[in-house]
């Protein structure tokens, strides 16, 4: 008998009145999770695209800081902040309207200076940059183009849409004929909707020539485009790194927290207590949703601060505060199906070994899918097109129309869940249809939230 | 103490269907406070009936009332907050170690952390449980792990304690001290306990009361005491000496006698026995007397007499 032995003595504290037992159960499950040391590496492996992340923020703030710099890292700042800059589709499309307008005014002083001095004189006619110069020096914009988009007509709009989707046609021709590395991938294709987004865009940028020097400057733009800059930020690390980190862990963890229950008829240890089957849910899901707010909530969070801490100013706070909700946002867009997802299986075995399977499998198996049904539309689109001389030069391009158009992107979960986040941070990303991809996830959440409570209530349910 | 007057259980035509089989049938019965025995042979609807009461299986009909609660689904969260659960089955919690699990226990019921973790080593150190506390409950013996089931089911001092055969598992010692532990919370505490056991020798050492269940009916709650008395008053004796003369003085009175393997006597009388005349027999037989004790039927000969009579009755 041990010396601390009392024997049996009644218990005389009162237990609390609350519902608080989903707590406990996410504790204890939380503690015995992290036991496990390959989790503790995948975790700390996970944080490092928050350092090169903050990096990358940080280069943003200070290439803005200091414009005229040609030090480091105010000019690799400018140089990487400027590829941002460039591939944000509303610049893209702003600088072909520009163009419209550099036209426009050149053909007009090309007038003007063969009426003065009957000559025909070139120089003013504009060239547009190229975008190796824009990554050195940063882009600009001139008032005068900026004002002349926004008292463009909507029949000019359309004239100006119809001669650039001419005119990038072109383009990319040349460019595939001339073995350019890469893809084509045709984001240079306008619509209506982006020229009257650009013409908006346009006209907000105007506010924005800050010190009167009819450019708006390197500087201001990303001043503007910075709630953009930061998501696309954001987008790229929830996306990418912290997409596929999630996988992993959820991997690890999900498939053994019901399964094991099962195998082990811990259930009637759970059930005899006073607690609900929605609290032993909300519990088992609790243990991954901290997990997962650990690599995607707060590291992005933390970034939203690290951006915040390097801005020139306090403003900046009025421009994004947004972001934190669109973290928290697409964080629960990343979290929630996928955590059900994965408990659901986990609950349609007691083996844990065939869930976490099931898991790997559907998510190599969606994008095997994916990958093959694009390849299929492409050939079909290659076969459609191949009596079209204006269409058959590359097969690349439908390659790249069939990645875009994105019909089969749902088949995807990780496309699926990218094209969510992207609606959620609003940086124009997404592929295919977004309705399906939410109509998607909610099918699933439904579906397996369904099956969990069958399963889980499987034991009281006689 | 258990105050053995009031009735821990009410059962008012309580019936419980599994599609077409019949698991509980139509059960009216009153189960007192105290340590009961809930006996049945198997399939007898023992499980079902703990489960029933626990809420962990609706009432198809009729109703139950346990602790001064309706068993609906409005009260289960009171119930099983004063009601401690062994399961028969092999059930654990994995990856956790043995104090964690029965801490996790008192947590879900409702307690505070650090307290939880308090009584759980309080609860393990009652239940013999040492260092191997500390390790993770998939390693356990069978033994330890129904000494660890036991732990979580009482850690919250419930007032209603149901063990699922308790002892089942156990070597002979520690189902001894496993008994002495029921034993000691039934008498000592204000705990009722229910033992659903076919170990009938369990019944008789630690229980108050047996409540027969057979083919889905209750026909008989009764004290231990009761059940055991024989029909015809009888006694055991154990003689010092040559036991012949008694008997021929005991059969001469009108007693019927028989003699066991082990040389004990045991007398019978359907008019009754004065127990001072078995001393005076004794004296005029010139034989000591080592031991004299009502007979007892064993709790083996009370089940299945109860058993072939409800089986019978049905047929």
């Amino acid at each position: 008998m041990g010396i601390n032995n009392l024997g049996y003595r009644q218990w005389r504290l009162e237990p609390k009145n609350n519902s608080g037992q989903w707590k406990t159960i996410a504790s204890f499950g939380i503690s015995v999770a992290w036991r496990s040391k390959w989790l503790q590496r995948i975790f700390i492996a996970a944080w490092i695209p928050v350092f090169v992340m903050g990096f990358i923020l940080f280069m943003v703030e200070q290439s803005i800081q200091d414009i005229d710099s040609d030090d480091f890292p105010a000019n690799i700042g400018r140089f990487a902040v400027s590829g941002f800059v460039y591939q944000r589709p509303e610049i893209r499309n702003l600088m072909e309207l520009t163009q419209i307008s550099k036209l426009a005014n050149g053909v007009n002083d090309l007038f003007s200076n063969f009426l003065e001095s009957g000559k025909e004189e070139l120089g003013n006619v504009p060239s547009s940059k190229g975008v190796r110069q824009f990554m050195r020096s940063g882009i600009d914009f001139e008032v005068k183009d900026l004002q002349f988009i926004s008292n463009m007509s909507d029949q000019q709009l359309r004239a100006a849409l119809t001669f650039l989707n001419n005119k990038n046609l072109n383009t990319l021709r040349r460019s595939i004929q001339l073995n350019r590395r890469g893809p084509a991938v045709p984001r240079y294709k306008l619509s209506m909707e982006k020229m009257t987004y650009a013409q908006t865009v346009a006209k907000e940028l105007l506010d924005y020539d800050l010190n009167n020097s009819e450019v708006i400057e390197f500087a201001e733009l990303v001043d503007y485009l910075r709630p953009a800059l930061w998501s696309e930020v954001l987008f790229l690390f929830l996306g990418l790194p912290q997409a596929f980190s999630v996988i992993i862990l959820i991997g690890m963890i999900a498939p053994k927290l019901i399964s094991r229950d099962m195998k082990n008829r811990s259930f009637l240890l759970y059930y005899s207590r006073p607690i609900a089957p929605s609290q032993y849910l909300l519990g088992k899901c609790a243990i991954v949703w901290t997990f997962l707010a650990g690599l995607t909530t707060m590291p992005a969070l933390l970034l939203y601060i690290v951006g915040i801490s390097l801005s020139p100013d306090i403003s900046v706070l009025y421009v994004t505060w947004t972001l934190p909700i669109k973290i928290i946002i697409a964080s629960m867009i990343l979290c929630i199906p996928t955590t059900l997802f994965a408990l659901m299986l986990s609950s349609l075995t007691r083996e844990s070994r065939l869930a976490s399977f099931g898991w790997f499998s559907i998510w190599i198996l969606g994008q095997l899918g994916y990958e093959l049904l694009t390849w299929m539309e492409t050939e079909f689109r290659v076969t459609m097109n191949a009596n079209d001389s204006a269409n058959t030069f590359s097969k690349s391009l439908f390659e790249a129309e069939a990645r875009q158009a994105g019909n089969w992107s749902w088949l995807s979960p990780m496309k699926t869940l990218e094209n969510l986040q992207s609606s959620v941070f609003g940086i124009d990303r997404e592929v295919g249809n977004i309705d399906v991809s939410f109509l998607v996830v909610g099918i699933v959440c439904i579906i397996c939230l369904a099956i969990l409570r069958r399963r889980i209530t499987s034991p009281i349910r006689v | 103490m258990s105050n053995s007057s009031e009735s821990l259980i009410s059962l008012q035509n309580v019936t419980k269907r599994y599609g077409s089989f019949l698991a509980l049938d139509n059960i009216t019965a009153e189960i007192p406070t105290g340590v009961i025995g809930l006996l049945g042979p198997n399939g007898a609807g023992k499980s079902t009936l703990i489960k029933t009461l626990l809420g962990l299986a609706a009432l198809t009909e009729g109703q139950a009332r346990i602790l001064d609660y309706n068993v609906t689904p409005k009260n289960y969260r009171l119930i099983r907050r004063n009601i401690g659960y062994m399961p028969e089955d092999d059930c654990f919690i994995e990856g956790i170690a043995g104090v964690e699990m029965v801490q996790l226990a008192a947590q879900l019921t409702g307690y505070p952390p650090l307290h939880s973790l308090q009584r759980a080593h309080e609860v393990l150190d009652f239940c013999g449980t040492g260092q191997e506390r500390y390790r993770q409950v998939e390693t356990y013996s069978t033994g330890m792990r129904q000494k660890l089931k036991f732990a979580q089911a009482i850690v919250h001092s419930p007032q209603l304690l149901i063990l699922d055969e308790p002892t089942s598992g156990l070597d002979p010692e520690e189902r001894l001290a496993m008994l002495k532990r029921i034993d000691l919370l039934g008498k000592r505490t204000d705990m009722s306990v229910i033992i659903c056991t076919h170990i009938l020798k369990d019944v008789q050492q630690v229980c108050d009361y047996a409540a027969v269940l057979v083919d889905g009916t209750i026909p008989v709650v009764e004290t231990v005491e009761n059940l055991r008395r024989p029909r015809t008053p009888s006694y055991q004796i154990v003689l010092a000496g040559n036991s012949d003369h008694f008997i021929e003085i005991a059969e001469l009175n009108g007693l019927t006698t028989s003699v066991s393997p082990i040389g004990v006597i045991t007398l019978q009388s359907s008019n009754g026995i004065d127990e001072t005349m078995i001393w005076q027999w004794a004296q005029t037989a010139k034989v000591g007397i080592q031991s004299v004790v009502p007979a007892k039927v064993s709790m083996e000969d009370v089940f299945l007499q109860i058993v072939q009579g409800v089986q019978s009755g049905n047929q």
